[in-house]
């Protein structure tokens, strides 16, 4: 199961998602993924009427969600953001 | 009376044409490398063969190091191969005259090429060239009886491509396994290829696009609507699919189910389906894959085994036209001896007949040297269960492409409910089978009732549902697909787009039946994406492609499309050299990272603390499995297959307990199977 990874300071910049290098909290493709969940959470939202943890949830469980997605999708909850 | 040598690509090749072109006097002659002799019109004729490229690239003189631009051609200098080419400079110095009968295509004429030019003794100057596409005994007589000179736009064409392909493939490997071996002194091997690796580029693109799908929700309602006129039930699909927001559905259900309304359209329109077009090779692997479920490398071996019992016409072709030169009627007569045919020919002809022509549909796609894939009318005496069922899949297709076309009744029926919602029903129903009735059973002709209504008449929504959907990512590649995509973007030629897949898999960067790039294979892009953008650019080698296209048609040079290949890539190399280091270092922690994820196979079973691992026999060089705990005593080991890569399932055996692997392109195998590490398991047969 994926846990997030604590983040130590002044230690290398690693992706708490993946462990890969980045220059930021997460790489290059989680973010990425983290963009594509905010901007499918407005479709979401419109369509369904769903709050952002709910809309997280389903995410999650949803089989045809992309793994980079989901993992993302899990860390925000975890992280609760 | 002169005495010709007929130099032929394979040995299976070599026995068909002397048998087609001597009859009973042919002599074979040696054992370990044969060859044949016979007389014809007073001349004495010897057929000897290769056995593929006898010559290859190569780096001339020694060493090891990158960039390496010069190249000679080098004779095969081990094994049976060395053999043949002994024996064919041996028999060139009795002959006269020199005929290329290799496979009319650019591989072929290369064969021929350099065996006339360096094994007997530039024979290539004054060689003649046979041309054939199928081998039977009129187009091989015809062939050797109206020779022409050497194609040599064809054959710079094919050299241009091995010495471009080569160029690449070992500078930018070398530059790979250099910068590694520089780093941490060890060796792994990593390649990349002119059109391997775009290929793996644009399926780890598709990879990332299926790993940021991000699924949205959508609805679907339909209905089972009855209409009391006649009591039949029809299911019907809402106008509006769509909907596009949660409650709508639910309110569209409430409002429609078991209310009444009317038909307020019915529209009749007729579908005409043309006869399908001939096979080039891809759809050929297209449709066996659809078929019988072949991969593409599969069907194409098994077609140029029909090839070379003169079944089929040569299947490497991109033609799906049929020349009238090929003679249609006498192909389908001799077909119509076959009981299994005979039917379909005798609709076909009758057909023919009555139109006052027999032509079959021509595709839009052309090929000069060959046409389109066609059965030659000998009747097969023993075939392998795969190569009838390609075999029966060609006739079945040449025969259905005289066909008439097909006809289909389509009919439209709109009900329109009390509260204003309509619903259509769409039915089909098959007027007229056409050319499917000769190509069944790859093309069924379904048939179903279409509801007889008329409008105004009443109509009952007995049923509605609405069904909650999500979008899909975009679809994984399977073969036939990455074959398509190949084609549309110039990556590769008809004859070797299967084979580069294939490699792909050996080489451990794919896996899977629905495509998917392993972490080596994602690996290596990263590194050459950054190192050799030019290397993964679908534009470049397109452009290169078409450029080695043009060598064959006589509008590009030889050594300007050289020149060209070579200094696309020459900047990324001196680039990769003055960052050696950097270069380095990304390579050893990708192949750390792979390493230590792909050695670790699970719990070992014996001392149950040990993590087992892949290791390498020092002696013998082969792989096994052992026990981190070696050392501590721990002596669990056990065999491994020695092809193929090696992943961990992570899940133990449920016959045993014992952790499992899976074995990925062994053998030529493209599925994955199964093994269980404990070499006594009863579960030890390939799934």
């Amino acid at each position: 199961m994926f846990e997030p990874r604590l983040f130590i300071e002044g230690e290398e910049m690693k992706c708490r998602i993946c462990g890969r290098a980045g220059e930021d909290e997460v790489c290059k493709r989680h973010a990425e993924a983290e963009i594509k969940l905010r901007e499918h959470f407005k479709v979401w939202a419109e369509r369904t009427g769903i709050g952002w943890t709910e809309y997280l949830r389903a995410i999650v469980e949803n089989e045809r969600t992309g793994t980079l997605v989901k993992e993302a999708a899990i860390y925000l909850l975890r992280s609760r953001r | 009376m002169a005495h010709h040598l007929l130099v032929c690509e394979k040995p299976s090749a070599a026995r068909k044409i002397a048998y087609l072109l001597g009859g009973r006097g042919v002599s074979r002659i040696g054992r370990r490398v044969p060859f044949y002799r016979f007389q014809k019109d007073g001349d004495t004729v010897t057929v000897v063969t290769a056995l593929g490229h006898l010559y290859s690239p190569a780096q001339q003189g020694k060493g090891w190091s990158f960039p390496v631009f010069n190249l000679v051609w080098k004779p095969a200098s081990r094994g049976r191969a060395k053999l043949f080419l002994v024996e064919i400079a041996r028999l060139a110095r009795e002959v006269d005259s020199f005929i290329s009968a290799c496979d009319y295509d650019t591989e072929g004429s290369l064969i021929a090429f350099m065996i006339l030019r360096n094994a007997c003794g530039g024979a290539d100057a004054r060689a003649r060239r046979m041309k054939f596409s199928s081998l039977t005994r009129d187009e091989i007589v015809k062939a050797y009886e109206n020779t022409s000179e050497l194609d040599m736009p064809v054959i710079n064409a094919g050299r241009v491509r091995h010495e471009i392909d080569w160029i690449f493939g070992v500078n930018v490997s070398r530059a790979m396994m250099d910068a590694f071996s520089c780093k941490t002194g060890g060796f792994e091997v990593l390649s990349a290829g002119r059109v391997q690796s775009p290929t793996l580029d644009a399926l780890c693109r598709r990879e990332d696009e299926i790993d940021l799908h991000v699924p949205d929700p959508y609805w679907i309602a339909g209905a089972e609507i009855r209409f009391p006129s006649n009591g039949e039930r029809a299911r019907a699909e809402y106008s509006r699919n769509p909907i596009l927001r949660k409650g709508e559905g639910e309110d569209l259900r409430r409002r429609c189910e078991g209310s009444s309304g009317t038909v307020s359209r019915v529209e009749d329109s007729e579908l005409t389906i043309p006869a399908p077009t001939p096979f080039d090779l891809g759809d050929l692997q297209s449709e066996a894959y659809r078929a019988f479920g072949f991969q593409p490398w599969r069907t194409q071996k098994i077609a140029e085994g029909l090839y070379l019992e003169g079944l089929v016409s040569y299947p490497r072709t991109s033609s799906q036209q049929l020349p009238p030169s090929i003679g249609f009627r006498g192909i389908l007569t001799r077909l119509g001896t076959n009981d299994e045919y005979e039917e379909g020919v005798n609709a076909i002809l009758e057909y023919a007949d009555a139109r006052g022509r027999l032509w079959p549909r021509q595709g839009k796609k052309a090929d000069p040297a060959h046409p389109a894939i066609h059965p030659t009318g000998v009747k097969p005496k023993r075939l392998g269960a795969d190569a009838r069922k390609v075999y029966d899949l060609i006739v079945k297709r040449f025969i259905s492409t005289f066909g008439p076309p097909a006809r289909k009744s389509l009919r439209t029926i709109d009900v329109k409910l009390e509260m204003g919602d309509v619903f259509s029903v769409k039915a089909e129903a098959v007027s007229d089978p056409g050319w499917m009735e000769y190509y069944e059973p790859y093309a069924k002709a379904r048939s179903s009732r279409l509801p007889e209504v008329a409008e105004g008449e009443e109509a009952r929504a007995e049923k509605v549902w609405v069904e909650e959907k999500f979008t899909d990512p975009p679809p994984r590649f399977n073969q036939i697909s990455l074959i398509r995509f190949m084609e549309k973007n110039g990556l590769g030629t008809k004859s070797t787009r299967a084979e580069i897949i294939s490699t792909l898999y050996r080489r451990g960067y794919i896996a899977g039946s629905g495509i998917r790039v392993t972490d080596r294979g994602r690996g290596v892009i990263e590194v050459l994406r950054k190192r050799f953008p030019d290397l993964v650019s679908i534009e470049l080698t397109r452009d290169l492609e078409e450029r080695m296209a043009g060598i064959e048609e006589g509008r590009e040079d030889y050594s300007a499309v050289l020149i060209r290949g070579a200094d696309a890539i020459k900047g990324s190399f001196e680039r990769t050299i003055s960052e050696f280091e950097a270069v380095g270092e990304e390579i050893s922690n990708l192949v750390n990272a792979l390493r230590e994820k792909g050695e670790k196979l699970g719990p070992c079973p014996s001392c149950k603390n040990g993590e087992l691992r892949i290791v390498r026999s020092k002696k013998t060089g082969k792989r096994f499995v052992g026990c981190s705990n070696y050392g501590a005593g721990c002596s669990f080991s056990a065999p491994l297959p020695q092809r193929g890569a090696i992943r961990a399932t992570g899940e133990a055996c449920r016959m045993c307990g014992h952790p499992t692997v899976t074995v990925i392109g062994a053998g030529g195998r493209t599925d994955p199977w199964r093994v269980c590490l404990n070499p006594g398991c009863s579960s030890r047969v390939r799934r």
